[in-house]
């Protein structure tokens, strides 16, 4: 089994929209996925509750309260991780995953506050060691805008190279209001922009 | 070592002239005389390693050769190490890189001597070939012929020679392709070395059997698939020459198992590679095995079923009797095969398939979520590959009442599981797997032998009819035996399997387990 945790201490910078997106496409890739909620506001949970019937199944459960269980058969764990997440439980939480997934927004307050958590995860041993996979994540981009440029600039000052840069589009809040993801559209719109996935998933599981 | 990418077809006279024509014209084509020695220990330490050592003269260049045969890695590649020499004198250090340890203290211990020779005039010429995809490759291409001398016997050598000496190997496969269309060639994948030795002790043509896949824990399926299917291409073109020349029964069967491992690999791997691409070449195969099925139930009758039933008191000379019709109906459709087979069809849906693997276009990466599964752990597939089938038998099982019918289509679903979880077993490391698919096995066998009696009423049911009134008289009787035979022993072959099915449906399944193993590492 693997476990993959999506963090920020950063909110609202996409770390449900990528959770839900991770399970959804895993588990139609064709490996048992569960999707974990870990934030007190249950953004996932309810997601998930909202997914129409006839939608490709997808297990979820409830971490809020105590982390593990109701993973049997389990190939995979996307965690959707509160943004409060600091000290001993987000150590825990990393040392028990074997990938970490950080959105980041191109916004300059947002800059700050993932270079302040980078340089926490930083200091864990595990992840500065490398032995798993780190994936920083730019979200929201709107190609060619100055806060991308920003973001490239803040990114090249870190040698940090972004596994997967996803677009700014509506249709993600539409989606996430109707319990779907990209994943459960076969339009060619949602094709385009799957391809954006593509290079995170590929890492994820190779 | 390095590795030799080589395709080989014999040629008629007519076709070399042809070629020589074509292809060989003396303004490119460069002309030399080759006299060759092959060596080995008085006991044959090499050939039964698969390895030939050579000292080759042409133009006053002594060259030293070390080849392999051709391996899983794909029916086009050998293993070469090759040195100039300044005096015709044997560096046998080179057989280290190919040999193991032991046989090669066999080698140095005994020492070797000369064996064969051949004495043949090539003609060669390089050739650049651009691919159906832009790529381009140079090859070289070398007409030989002459003579292979035994101290028994001489043999004339007459083929072609495609060597790939830059680019990729596609552009090598896709020129054999067109040659061999535009000329109608016959492949081969023995060696000159190969068919000396089979020459020399007047032995018949290999029987090529696949080794077992290596797969370990961390085979990628990019990497499994494409292995998968080279083995089955080795052991579908190793097999011709005996099917053509002698149509042993062993060959028959390994011929018809490597067109049933790919047809089942297809299957297992269904959602994750483009078969469409390859319907053609697929279909013809189908053809080539169906045919070869008929040759293998009848040797089955023969072989097997014949002693069983006289075991269970069918008459010796009722068996006598029926036994030369039997064999001349064998001829006949080992006939059909071998008019197959001389289409040379078959090696065009081999180069298709080989082309199709080395490109890459076996990949299905229209969805592209299932394109994640190429990177993939092999193991990580056998719980989707397997779960299902697996769950569909044991319920059908579960179900089954005396009817033979029923167990019957039982016997199909182990049969299928049990070809399917052979690609998984190795990769699934552990005890679970290798228990599993031993009892899976058994289970296979005692079904089986439900199925023999069955067949056999079958295959006599669909025999042409004897010319001679007493074997004609025989074939029903024998059959009624049979019939009589099979529902007497019934009860007693369920009631067995029944057992044996308690035993095998208690196993844990090995990809469920393996997915907690794996969880469980560090
Ligand atoms: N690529 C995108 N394009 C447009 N909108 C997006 C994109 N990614 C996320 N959003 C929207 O941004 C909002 C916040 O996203 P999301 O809830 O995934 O963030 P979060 O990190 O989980 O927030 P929180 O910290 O509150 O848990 C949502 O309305 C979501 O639909
Ligand atoms: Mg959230």
């Amino acid at each position: 089994m693997k476990t993959i945790a999506v963090l920020n201490a950063k909110g609202g910078c996409g770390k449900t929209t990528l959770s839900t997106h991770l399970a959804v496409a895993l588990s139609r890739s064709g490996v048992a996925t569960t999707l974990a909620d870990l934030d007190r506001q249950k953004s996932a949970l309810r997601w998930h509750a909202l997914r129409p019937e006839g939608a490709f199944p997808v297990k979820a459960v409830d971490w809020t309260q105590n982390i593990g269980g109701g993973l049997k058969k389990s190939a995979r764990v996307v965690l959707d991780c509160p943004a409060a997440l600091r000290g001993a439980r987000l150590e825990d939480i990393v040392a028990t995953a074997e990938a970490v997934v950080v959105p980041v927004l191109p916004s300059v307050f947002d800059e700050m506050a993932t270079a302040r958590f980078l340089g926490r995860l930083a200091r864990i041993k595990s992840l500065r060691k490398g032995r798993k996979g780190l994936h920083v994540i730019a979200n929201r981009v709107r190609a060619g805008s100055r806060a991308m440029a920003r973001l490239t600039e803040f990114a090249e000052n870190r040698d940090l190279i972004f596994t997967a840069i996803l677009s700014e589009r509506a249709l993600y809040g539409d989606l996430a209001t109707r319990g779907l993801t990209l994943f459960d559209l076969n339009t060619k719109a949602a094709a385009a922009l799957i391809e954006e996935w593509m290079p995170l998933l590929t890492a994820l599981e190779d | 070592m390095s590795v030799e990418t080589e395709i080989k077809f014999f040629l008629s006279a007519p076709v070399a002239r042809a070629l020589s024509r074509d292809l060989f014209p003396a303004a490119v084509a460069r002309a030399d005389h080759l006299d060759t020695t092959y060596f080995d220990t008085p006991a044959g330490h090499l050939e039964a390693a698969k390895v030939a050592l050579r000292l080759r003269l042409s133009d006053n260049r002594i060259t030293q050769t070390i080849k392999t045969a051709p391996r899983a890695s794909g029916p086009f590649s050998r293993g070469e190490v090759e040195r100039v020499l300044s005096a015709p004198r044997l560096v046998l250090d080179d057989l280290k890189q190919v040999l193991s340890p032991r046989a090669y203290s066999h080698v140095t211990r005994t020492g070797v001597a000369p064996t064969f020779r051949t004495v043949f005039d090539r003609r060669r010429r390089l050739f650049r070939h651009t691919a159906r995809s832009g790529a381009i490759s140079t090859i070289e291409l070398a007409l030989d012929q002459g003579e292979i001398d035994t101290s028994r016997a001489s043999h004339p050598i007459c083929e072609l020679e495609l060597e790939l000496k830059s680019g990729p190997p596609e552009g090598l496969l896709d020129l054999a392709r067109d040659l061999q269309s535009r000329y109608g060639l016959r492949l081969s994948i023995d060696s000159k070395a190969a068919r000396a030795a089979r020459l020399h002790h007047g032995a018949a043509p290999d029987i090529w059997r696949a080794p077992p896949l290596n797969f370990t824990a961390e085979t990628r399926i990019a990497k499994a698939y494409p292995a998968i299917v080279q083995t089955c291409l080795t052991q579908f073109i190793a097999n011709h020459e005996n099917v053509l020349e002698v149509g042993a029964p062993e060959a028959i069967h390994q011929m018809r198992v490597s067109i049933r491992r790919l047809r089942s690999a297809n299957g297992v791997f269904k959602p994750i590679i483009a078969a469409a691409r390859v319907a053609p070449a697929l279909a013809l195969l189908k053809d080539i095995f169906e045919a070869l099925g008929r040759v293998r139930d009848i040797d089955v009758l023969i072989a097997e079923t014949f002693d069983k039933l006289a075991g269970m008191g069918l008459d010796k000379t009722q068996m006598a009797q029926l036994t030369p019709h039997l064999a001349a109906w064998r001829e006949a459709e080992l006939a059909r095969v071998r008019a197959l087979l001389e289409t040379g069809d078959q090696w065009r849906a081999v180069f298709d398939i080989a082309l199709w693997i080395e490109t890459g276009a076996w990949r299905n990466i229209e969805d592209p979520v299932g394109r994640l599964w190429h990177a993939r752990r092999l193991a990580e597939f056998a719980g989707p590959a397997l779960d299902r089938r697996y769950r569909n038998v044991v319920k059908r099982a579960r179900r089954a009442t005396r009817d033979p019918l029923e167990w019957h289509r039982v016997r199909l679903d182990v049969k299928k599981l049990r070809y399917n979880a052979e690609f998984f077993v190795n990769a699934c490391a552990g005890k679970t797997a290798r228990v599993f698919a031993r009892e899976l096995r058994q289970l296979q066998e005692q079904l089986g032998s439900l199925n023999d009696l069955a067949v056999a009423a079958d295959i006599l049911a669909a025999a042409p009819p004897a010319a001679d009134p007493m074997v004609a008289n025989v074939i029903p009787r024998v059959r009624g035996f049979i019939e009589g035979a099979a529902a007497a022993a019934l009860p007693g072959i369920v009631a067995r399997l029944r057992k044996r099915w308690r035993t095998f449906a208690a196993r844990p399944t090995f990809w469920t387990q393996s997915r907690t193993d794996a969880g469980r590492r560090p």
